[in-house]
């Protein structure tokens, strides 16, 4: 199973389109619309930005009326919305059965994750809670989350204040 | 079940979609912004029509007669004042040239816009900032009466429009919870503010509302909030709930002001209390046309003596 492409489903969503090459078998996943509006309203783009946000892009791009002469320039959404929809591709890939192989594999991967860590929690030093206590509260889980999964990456059954130098670099 | 809970509970988490460092991008945005503020301070009230944006607008001007640089976000998106008191409602930020910044005109074609095209925060470090290349990432605030620096939803609004947000869950209260929380932090971190000595922060009503909290995560180094109040009882009691819900956040209480103490009699003498103004048709319609009071009328008086008092309460 491989991911095949993207699509905008009129701009309040997406389908994202896996294939296989062995049983041609396709599917698609569709966001949900009210997620996705939860997402935007982080003011964040999936997949990373290659430059800066626009001034008020956010704000801009969200409002929906009454705004003040061309506002302050903040482009659309370039991409196409003319592709194939993704209720047709839906509708193609349906009577077969893509997620055998997908459920496995994911199985695999977290008995190999847990095998690696020992399924052992991971500890913190007080110097490295202390540290984490400095990352902003919006974010501080998701940085343990990711702090705790280098950690279990380089077979560490602790995070230190080493460690947390090394996420640091890495992460900032 | 249980395959899927253990499949769910192992599944590592990976910032492939790079929302983490975007979030962290956010932030560090704004606490670089806020570090050219020297002070920060909430001016909020439980109780709605307190008066709350003149008592901003008033101290903005008498801190600026101080000569301190002064700058005020209207923090109420969905019924912004504070350009109209302060003979700026119809400027904005997608208006004419006429509203071009200090930075000069864009480089664009529209002609319309005030955008600045220097750098975004060009002391940020490395990695945080990336791909500026001199694109508009800042905005100019508007300069109004003694050089007081005023961002405000009216600037991007017309000036009857309400705020309306985009999408299908533009009325749901969580997801408009978010998209002011993350409008509040556009207005600060993409604002230009520059080097100020004060910042006030002009908080919408509500006792126990998302607002100053939404604010606090992003200036937890701020000075401390001002409360606003009148003489009436309803007024009072609500604003104590306000105060302890700022206490209960964490955010010191400055003191209170005691707003139309002319019309309710005044609230028992308090230490906090840092002054009273009396309801003055002179101070309404300079607020209604815009037009500032002269330093040396009584209430501008009563809020050179407010200020002074706040001085001797901040470090």
């Amino acid at each position: 199973m491989g991911f095949q492409k993207v699509e905008e489903t009129g701009g309040i969503g997406l389908g994202i389109t896996f294939h296989c090459p062995q049983c041609q078998a396709t599917f698609s996943m569709v966001t949900n619309p009210g997620e996705t509006q939860m997402v935007q309203a982080l003011g964040v783009t999936l997949g990373g930005r290659e430059t800066q946000p626009a001034a008020f892009e956010l704000t801009q791009s969200m409002l929906k009326t009454g705004v003040r002469g061309e506002g302050l320039g903040v482009s659309k959404n370039p991409q196409a919305q003319d592709e194939k929809s993704v209720k047709d591709t839906l509708k193609e890939s349906m009577g077969k059965c893509p997620f055998a192989n997908t459920v496995a594999d994911m199985t695999a991967k977290a008995d190999a994750v847990q095998q690696k860590s020992g399924g052992q929690e991971i500890l913190w030093t007080d110097g490295a809670l202390r540290r984490l206590e400095n990352v902003p509260l919006p974010v501080r889980s998701f940085a343990k989350q990711m702090i705790e999964t280098m950690a279990r990456e380089q077979g560490k059954p602790k995070v230190d204040e080493i460690l947390m130098d090394e996420a640091k670099t890495r992460f900032m | 079940m249980t395959e899927l809970k253990s499949i769910l509970e192992n599944i590592t988490f990976k910032d492939d979609a790079k929302v983490q460092k975007q979030l962290v991008d956010q932030i560090l945005k704004v606490k670089h912004r806020l570090a050219q503020i020297r002070h920060k301070i909430f001016v909020m009230s439980g109780k709605g029509g307190v008066g709350k944006s003149t008592v901003t607008v008033q101290l903005a001007l008498a801190l600026a007669r101080k000569t301190f640089k002064v700058g005020i976000l209207d923090a109420d998106l969905n019924g912004p004042s504070i350009p109209h008191m302060l003979g700026l409602k119809d400027r904005g930020w997608g208006l004419g040239a006429s509203t071009l910044g200090s930075s000069g005109a864009p480089t664009g074609t529209r002609n319309s816009t005030r955008l600045s095209e220097a750098p975004i925060v060009p002391e940020l470090r490395e990695g945080a900032v990336e791909g500026a290349g001199g694109s508009r990432t800042q905005i100019d605030p508007v300069i109004g009466p003694l050089g007081i620096k005023v961002a405000s939803m009216a600037f991007l609004i017309k000036e009857t429009a309400p705020v309306r947000w985009k999408g299908p869950m533009d009325l749901t209260p969580v997801w408009l919870g978010m998209m002011e929380s993350s409008t509040l932090r556009e207005f600060l971190g993409d604002v230009a503010w520059g080097d100020l000595d004060f910042l006030l922060l002009d908080l919408p009503p509500g006792a126990a509302a998302d607002k100053p909290p939404a604010l606090y995560q992003y200036m937890p180094e701020m000075d401390g909030a001002l409360l606003v109040t009148t003489g009436s009882q309803v007024a009072q009691s609500v604003v104590e709930r306000s105060k302890q819900y700022a206490l209960d956040l964490g955010i010191r209480v400055l003191g209170v002001i005691q707003n139309l103490s002319n019309l309710f009699g005044s609230a028992a003498e308090n230490e906090e209390i840092l002054g009273r103004i009396p309801y003055d048709p002179q101070l309404a319609t300079s607020l209604d046309t815009g037009t500032p009071l002269p330093k040396h009328h009584p209430v501008s008086r009563l809020f050179e003596n407010i200020a002074g008092k706040l001085l001797k309460l901040l470090p």
